[in-house]
């Protein structure tokens, strides 16, 4: 094509100012004086919906519209599931700090108050595999073997320099830790038709559980990019059975599902705003609970990075720390009877907590094979109740 | 470069602007200075080492044209540049478009070694900022004529930047928009890993890095071209429209042909070409093709690619293959299935990987992943129209389009919206670089 381009600029140099002349030269000087105005504007902060406090904003406005749905359900549905109370949305960080949470935008001081409640809660861990105690969560090294502890379930060995999640954290904890009657519900190995009522809600590392877990049967909801902020904002996400584009409230409104996956925000660590976050995440949980209230529902640790990863893409607002408060922040949503969080990093982190860099070409996404090991503890780490009745 | 919001946006119209308003006598000064200005910001530290392997090809350049044992001198200069080209290949350590640099010096040492050239004009050739990171390498005299011209008349004129922003534009969408956005598709398979992928997402994978490849090394010399004509300069193109190629050999005439000639006039004919009868061409063709694989790496997976094109240009000049490319249809069948294929090997580094993809290419690979049989379609959904907009632009009718409705006024609009998208994905994708940055 160039050499064409030539043959004719030689004849409209000859030729003078034939053809366009310099009108699109114009145009083009027109374009940069825009583009440098729109950048400046948008630089110097007069574009309110460009800074962050902007963002902020739209996730509220997000919250409103979920929390009117929820609230609508919760009318009508009060009577019949009597959960009204289980909701279960930390409502600010003073109640969680009161509780000596170390979430959201805790302090040092609330983080070393966290972390002495995590060693008292050492004592009630009970070490049978697969035992659900509602107790506390131990910290460091430990086998996979479904140990719930306080909410969390850590699989193969914790990485070094966790912080630890607070066995005491979430609203689960506001009504269940002291009840001596609690039930006890155990991890138990299922095959892949315990699935066919599952719905599988996340971002690209979720797409990564439908491509290679070997689960058509089950319906995901997930998304390259998806975050609990996308969610917060109404984004609408592929649903990989169908190809066809919506929401989850939508998703779960039309349909009943037994259980429900969540592993989701990774492309939240960007905005470092864990409250936004913890009440994003809250009403995802609770608008489960509310649609689904027999649900068994998991919530999957988001994956730390590797080495490389956290190098090529802090700048970018990416690294573990971010992903360990995210992580943290949802392992308090646990409740230990009808929510379980489940903690893969141990699966494929190396002795310093980073992702193995061979499981991984980009540092956050694991190779196919990989996914292979995720089925594996899901298979292995599902509950089930006698009757949907006891999930309340 | 070319895809940078800086130099598109800043450092392009302010040269351009310097550059129309100064003394002729100065052009070729501010040209060479700025030159070199980009290439150390764009290469960093390391660029430091291109820009004194140039200035002692310089030195030599004057004991060539100066003393008596000019081959001696010549050869002393080619086997330097050639010998620091594996060194960087070997360890390493690559200064930003060393392989295109060191080709260049050899050509200019050949070219040149007759007649001394001033240390302007050496520079521009040498380091003239559109062509000096990717290209395209430049025959010395095809400049020397501007370059003269440049102490009497200004370089830059109202119509030269007119046509050279029409080509910039083009060769900015097709790097921002096509190659960028089907980068994706390749990147996604990067990541699940060969493991991941069903014998459709590999064909998929493969097809769409066939476009990936050609749209950003094709927009990107478009560019070259562009800002060069901008400068007065004509540098020559580097594609022509591979992919309606008729046989292999055809193809590599077509495709990056300012290497290929490259390879033509100082290894190829110097070594005999054809006239040496049909074995000593045999082992011509195939020292081509060896150097042609280690100019773009010293890895096993390139001399494979390297030996695996020879194997089809030698078969095509040699045997009854070269009767395909009469056979309309087959022999664009023949061509398109060589090629990706060829791609493919070019593309993934390791061989245990590579193997493993042949195989799911051809549906003889069982991954122990569940691989999902929707993953193929849910890829389909996603690129589909990239990628049928990839075939258009891979076809004669860009050119032939551009050919036609080019100078006429209605064309602003549409060359003003493919800017208008391509700044869009500038920004969007702002850490895209181009695929040949590595060589």
């Amino acid at each position: 094509m160039a050499e064409l381009k030539n043959r004719k600029n030689d004849n409209t140099e000859k030729n003078g100012r034939q053809g366009t002349g310099s009108a699109y030269t114009v145009s083009v000087c027109v374009f940069i004086i825009l583009f440098w105005l729109l950048r400046l504007i948008a630089y110097s902060g007069i574009a309110e919906g460009l800074s962050f406090e902007g963002i902020g904003k739209q996730v509220s406005d997000g919250l409103e519209r979920i929390s009117g749905l929820i609230r609508d359900d919760s009318n009508q549905d009060s009577g019949n599931t009597g959960t009204g109370e289980a909701a279960d949305v930390p409502d600010s960080d003073d109640e969680l700090t009161g509780r000596g949470d170390d979430a959201g935008e805790a302090t040092d001081e609330q983080t070393k108050d966290s972390g002495d409640a995590g060693a008292d809660d050492d004592t009630d861990v009970v070490n049978s595999g697969g035992e659900v105690t509602g107790s506390g969560e131990d910290e460091g090294a430990r086998a996979a073997d479904g140990e719930i502890t306080g909410g969390g379930v850590d699989a193969g060995t914790a990485a070094a320099g966790d912080e630890n999640v607070s066995g005491e954290s979430g609203a689960a904890d506001n009504n269940e830790t002291e009840d001596p009657e609690k039930k006890v519900a155990e991890f138990v190995t299922v095959d892949d038709t315990y699935f066919d009522d599952a719905l599988f809600i996340g971002d690209s590392r979720m797409m990564g559980v439908y491509d290679y877990c070997g689960w058509e049967n089950a319906t995901f909801l997930c998304d390259n990019g998806y975050s609990i902020y996308g969610f917060g904002e109404g984004k609408q996400v592929d649903c990989q059975n169908t190809g066809v584009k919506t929401r989850p409230e939508t998703m779960l409104k039309e349909n009943d599902f037994g259980k429900v996956y969540l592993m989701i925000g990774t492309n939240d660590c960007p905005f470092g705003d864990y409250n936004a976050f913890r009440k994003n995440y809250g009403y995802l949980v609770k608008l489960i609970k509310y649609t689904e209230p027999d649900a068994v529902i998991y919530l999957i640790s988001n994956l730390r990075m590797s080495k490389s990863g956290v190098e090529n893409n802090k700048s970018r607002g990416f690294d573990n720390e971010r992903m360990d408060r995210l992580n943290e922040i949802i392992a308090q949503f646990a409740d230990d009877e009808r929510l379980f969080y489940l903690d893969i990093n141990g699966l494929f982190t190396d002795e310093e907590g980073y992702l193995r860099e061979e499981y991984t070409f980009d540092g956050f996404h694991l190779y196919a094979g990989e996914y292979i090991q995720i089925g594996d503890y899901l298979r292995s780490h599902a509950v089930r109740y006698d009757s949907p009745e006891e999930n309340r | 470069m070319f895809n940078d919001i800086y130099f598109l946006f800043l450092f392009l119209p302010v040269l351009l602007i310097v550059v129309r308003n100064i003394t002729c006598r100065l052009q070729k000064a501010v040209l060479v200075t700025s030159s070199i200005a980009l290439y150390i910001v764009s290469a960093g530290t390391k660029g430091l080492v291109s820009v004194l392997t140039i200035a002692v090809n310089y030195l030599f350049h004057l004991m060539i044209t100066k003393y008596r044992h000019k081959k001696a001198l010549l050869a002393a200069a080619v086997i330097l540049d050639g010998g620091l080209l594996a060194a960087a290949k070997i360890s390493g350590f690559m200064p930003l478009g060393i392989s295109f640099i060191i080709f260049q010096l050899i050509s200019f040492q050949i070219d040149m070694r007759e007649d001394r050239t001033g240390p302007w004009d050496y520079l521009m050739i040498t380091m003239f900022f559109p062509k000096v990171i990717m290209g395209p390498i430049i025959r010395a005299r095809d400049m020397l004529e501007a370059l003269r011209r440049s102490g009497t008349e200004s370089l830059v004129r109202p119509a030269r930047i007119e046509e050279g922003l029409k080509l910039y534009t083009c060769g900015l969408f097709l790097k921002c928009v096509l190659a960028d956005n089907l980068a994706t598709l390749w990147h996604s398979i990067n990541v699940s890993g060969v493991l991941g992928i069903t014998a459709g997402t590999a064909w998929l994978g493969a097809f769409t890095y066939s476009l990936e490849l050609y749209f950003d090394f094709w927009g990107y010399s478009l560019m070259a071209v562009a800002v060069g004509r901008m400068f007065g300069f004509s540098l020559p193109a580097n594609f022509n429209e591979p992919y309606s190629a008729v046989s292999v050999g055809d193809f590599w005439r077509r495709w990056h042909i300012t290497l290929g000639q490259w390879f033509r006039d100082y290894v190829y004919i110097p070594l005999g070409g054809k006239r040496c009868g049909n074995v000593r061409c045999f082992f011509n063709l195939l020292a081509v093709w060896l150097l042609t694989a280690l100019w773009h790496g010293i890895s096993v997976n390139f001399l494979i690619w390297g030996l695996y094109l020879f194997v089809f240009i030698a078969l095509e000049r040699f045997t009854f293959f070269g009767e395909i490319s009469r056979i309309p249809v087959l022999r664009n069948v023949y061509l398109i299935f060589v090629i990706v294929i060829s791609w493919m090997i070019f593309a993934i580094d390791s061989p245990g990987e590579l193997w493993i993809y042949i195989k799911c290419l051809f549906g003889v690979y069982e991954s122990d992943a569940s691989v999902s049989s929707l993953q193929f379609m849910r890829y389909v959904r996603t690129y589909w129209y990239l990628i049928l907009t990839g075939l258009v632009f891979a076809s004669p009718l860009p050119a032939y389009v551009y050919r036609r409705i080019s100078d006429k006024k209605p064309a602003i609009v549409l060359f003003l919206c493919m800017l208008g998208i391509s700044v869009f994905f500038m920004v969007h994708n702002s850490n895209n670089v181009f695929m040949y940055y590595s060589f």
